[in-house]
């Protein structure tokens, strides 16, 4: 066992994955010579050489463009984009190609594509760093969308994305680049598509996914110092599909249900959680369901985002909120 | 009648044409889809079928001159009779395929097939589900329960609305499974809510006896003890104290078509019946295993989990055990002489309802994995309550099984579902003394019952069936040797 940061951890699922399979190419904005901005690329480009691991132009669109083009021809494209901002260039051929190439052709062709994408805020970069775009590709059918938030995960879900024949936004996020997990790599935690429980309770539960699902473990824990609650977590992991019988589960034993995200409020993954769980659990339900997420407003410059982001006072208020009614 | 062809869109967005060459003449009779005219556009050479059967009455446009997308072609004076000369869309002909040709309800766009020019209407194809059943009261009152009184005035004397009365899901539910009226419950919550503990009371109060304590406990299992009819005039000892009248309750609906088809059964079929102990240890330790692996496995399965009962499993195993004795799964014609075996198993499972029993049927269950079986078993009786189960899921069974052990009955002796040939009842698994391996030991066990009709067959079938799935019951793993 060792501690491995969660970019270590992504750095040796690309670096096995290629050992284990020479169709996987990474490829990206500075991926390539750099190793990426966050290194999370490292030593790939020398390993393997420019062909595997290479730089490409400042265009999105045109990135994952070639990881479509690569996928119909046989390859395994991991294509980068440097910044969840810069994904939105790129939506054009992730939202009308990407995700339809396969009923397109029938079930014919499959994509087997995954784009990584560092996502979410928290580390005081400038605007188009700090975008949660999870919604977008959520949203689209034809798109899986994963959001480890351990290096166990990052490792294991990185692996299982690229062996998956069809389409994945895998969104890092970069606020946990450097937590560090003891764990043995090579590694499999639960499959990709199911949510899992951080922490058991009995009380509220919180559902979270990425950065917030430390910001939710710390909340549980002051919830239960402060008023004694036993509070269960539960990360996501997969926002599309969503792992609903696990929420409900845990919110037929809880009866009360938050939801965390930094993502914008209005349309985000919480509206869908809190829709599938008055839907599933209605008679459940003690309280609403309550979102504790970023605001409607664009993302605000860095000195301001620790008061815009969604941290442990925002989500022990609807914590609180929902165990008072 | 004179139509006239309009040029159409012939491309995705091309909004012009040449008209290369005429294929007829002004005069000519001309059929549907002959051969009109060769144009040209941006993208491609085409020729136009005539979309009318008729006769050529003008040419607009001259070999080498354009028009534009919706300008007219050509006049063509259709046949009199009136077939022909219903109204069509203009170019109905070079719609896309599916593309309706009937009386005109789309106005044509440059692309796609079309914008509606009605209003969009039901399909016809979806029937509305039946109603609730009529013992159940909506939440907020509403339609009341068989006999009992309304419990808001239709016009209230202050002649303001009745507020709907606050509360949580969960005491929703709680009232609904002990038959609550919220209305008539005090509420004591902080906000002006219905608490749990005021609808206990409020159950507490109405109930006669103890039925409340009983009905508290109903809600999920199999049979709803709240399904007896409430007492009219009133509830409780006042109701029975004040007139001994007999009450008379009309018998109809589902009430009615129970007593129709146990009278037909008891009139023509000339039933017996056998029965015997299974011990239910094997089964019960199958299921709590299957359960386990389900909600944390790799196949994991919360729902499924829940599904999957004991009686969901044995119900699984009678197919199975049917093979033994083809001939109780059967039905008796006796006007023709003859006893129709059936091939397949369309299990018919009695549930009980506030209706009354139904029998919604699962069908072929003999081909069906025991998760598929069991979600299908659960579905159906949760559609059975709900009184949403649609005619098809109502019909067709073949042999019947009732679980009077999910109302804490050990024994009893089932009607046969006319016209089928037998029906096994299933009593309640619990932990009895029994002789286990040549000891005394507390063991859970169940008391299975074959009534069948014997004109079809004997006790021996019986046996063999009843025999067949006691083995089955008590080792599982011979299962794994079915197939």
């Amino acid at each position: 066992m060792s501690a491995v940061t969660m970019v270590a951890a992504i750095n040796a699922a690309l670096r096995d994955a290629m050992d284990g399979d020479d169709k996987v190419v990474v490829f990206g904005e500075d991926v390539g010579r750099l190793g990426g901005v966050f290194r999370v690329t490292d030593g790939l480009s020398d390993r393997f050489g420019p062909q595997r691991c290479f730089d490409t132009p400042l265009a999105e669109s045109g990135i994952v463009g070639l990881a479509i083009g690569l996928a119909i021809r046989g390859y395994r494209p991991v294509p980068e984009l440097q910044f969840d901002g810069f994904s939105y260039p790129a939506l054009d051929q992730a939202l009308n190609q990407l995700a339809k190439y396969h009923s397109r052709s029938g079930g014919l062709v499959d994509l087997p594509v995954v784009v990584r994408i560092p996502s979410f805020g928290g580390i005081g970069s400038p605007e188009h760093h700090s975008e949660s775009p999870e919604t977008h590709f959520a949203h689209t059918a034809g798109l899986k969308v994963v959001c480890p938030s351990t290096p166990g995960d990052a490792y294991s879900m990185l692996r299982e994305a690229i062996e998956c024949p069809d389409p994945v936004v895998y969104l890092e996020p970069k606020q946990r680049y450097w937590t560090r997990e003891e764990i043995d790599l090579p590694l499999r935690t639960e499959p990709m598509d199911q949510a899992v429980v951080r922490r058991a309770g009995d009380d509220v539960t919180l559902v979270a996914y990425g950065n917030a699902v430390a910001t939710a473990m710390a909340a549980a824990a002051e919830a239960e110092v402060q008023a004694g609650l036993a509070v269960e977590v539960i990360d996501l992991r997969s926002l599309a599909p969503i792992d609903v019988d696990a929420v409900v589960a845990s919110v037929e034993k809880t009866g009360r249900c938050v939801v965390v995200h930094e993502a914008p409020r209005t349309l985000g993954i919480g509206a869908e959680v809190a829709a599938l769980v008055q839907e599933r659990a209605f008679y459940h339900l003690e309280a609403p369901v309550l979102r504790a997420t970023g605001f409607d407003t664009p993302y605000p410059p860095a000195r301001l985002e620790r008061d815009w982001l969604p941290g442990v006072d925002r989500v022990l208020d609807a914590v609180q909120a929902v165990w008072e009614q | 009648m004179r139509r006239d062809f309009l040029l159409p869109d012939l491309g995705e967005g091309l909004q012009d044409a040449t008209v290369v060459q005429w294929h007829v003449r002004v005069g000519d009779t001309v059929h549907l889809n002959d051969r009109l005219v060769t144009v040209e556009t941006a993208k491609a050479s085409v020729e136009l079928p005539s979309p009318f059967e008729g006769r050529v009455a003008l040419l607009d446009i001259g070999e080498g001159d354009g028009l534009r997308v919706g300008e007219r072609l050509a006049s063509i004076d259709t046949s009199e009779d009136g077939e022909a000369a219903a109204p069509r869309a203009p170019d109905a002909a070079l719609l896309p395929t599916g593309a309706p040709t009937g009386p005109v309800t789309r106005q044509p766009v440059l692309v796609g097939y079309g914008v509606d020019v009605v209003p969009q209407r039901a399909t016809g194809r979806r029937e509305w589900r039946r109603r609730k059943a009529p013992g159940r009261r909506a939440l907020d009152g509403g339609e009341q329960g068989l006999g009992t009184t309304p419990s808001v005035p239709a016009t209230p004397p202050n002649g303001f609305p009745v507020p709907r009365p606050l509360a949580k899901p969960p005491v929703r539910w709680l009232a609904r499974t002990l038959d609550v009226d919220l209305h008539q419950v005090r509420p004591t919550g902080s906000r002006g809510e219905v608490t749990a503990e005021d609808v206990r009371a409020a159950a507490g109060s109405a109930a006669t006896g103890d039925a409340a304590g009983s009905v508290g406990v109903a809600r999920g299992e199999a049979m709803r003890q709240d399904e007896r009819p409430s007492w009219p005039g009133g509830t409780g000892a006042s109701g029975l104290a004040g007139d001994d009248r007999p009450e008379e309750i009309p018998v109809r609906g589902v009430r009615a078509r129970i007593a129709e088809r146990m009278s037909l059964s008891r009139s023509t079929i000339p039933e017996a019946s056998a029965g015997l102990w299974v011990d239910c240890e094997r089964l019960l330790a199958l299921r709590a295993a299957l359960r386990d692996d389900l909600r944390s496995g790799s196949a994991r399965d919360v729902g499924g989990a829940e599904a999957l009962t004991p009686f969901a499993i044995l119900a699984w195993m009678v197919p199975f055990a049917l093979r033994s004795a083809p001939l109780l799964n059967a039905s008796f014609d006796a006007a023709a002489k003859v006893i129709r075996v059936s091939r397949a198993v369309h299990l018919g499972v009695a549930t009980g309802t506030e209706l009354g029993l139904l029998v919604p049927v699962v069908h072929g269950a003999h081909a069906l994995g025991l998760r598929e079986l069991a979600g299908e078993l659960a579905r159906l009786t949760r559609w059975a309550r709900e009184g949403t189960l649609t005619p098809e899921q109502l019909t067709g069974s073949t042999f019947t099984i009732t679980n009077y052990g999910a109302l804490g009955l050990d024994d009893g002796l089932p009607v046969v579902n006319a016209p089928e040939a037998a029906i096994l009842g299933v009593g309640a698994i619990a932990p009895r003394a029994t002789v286990h391996d040549g000891e005394l030991a507390v063991r859970s066990t169940a008391k299975l019952t074959c009534v069948f009709d014997h004109r079809v067959s004997d006790g021996a079938d019986a046996a063999r069936f009843l025999g067949r799935l006691k083995a089955l019951v008590e080792q599982p793993e011979l299962l794994l040797g079915t197939r």
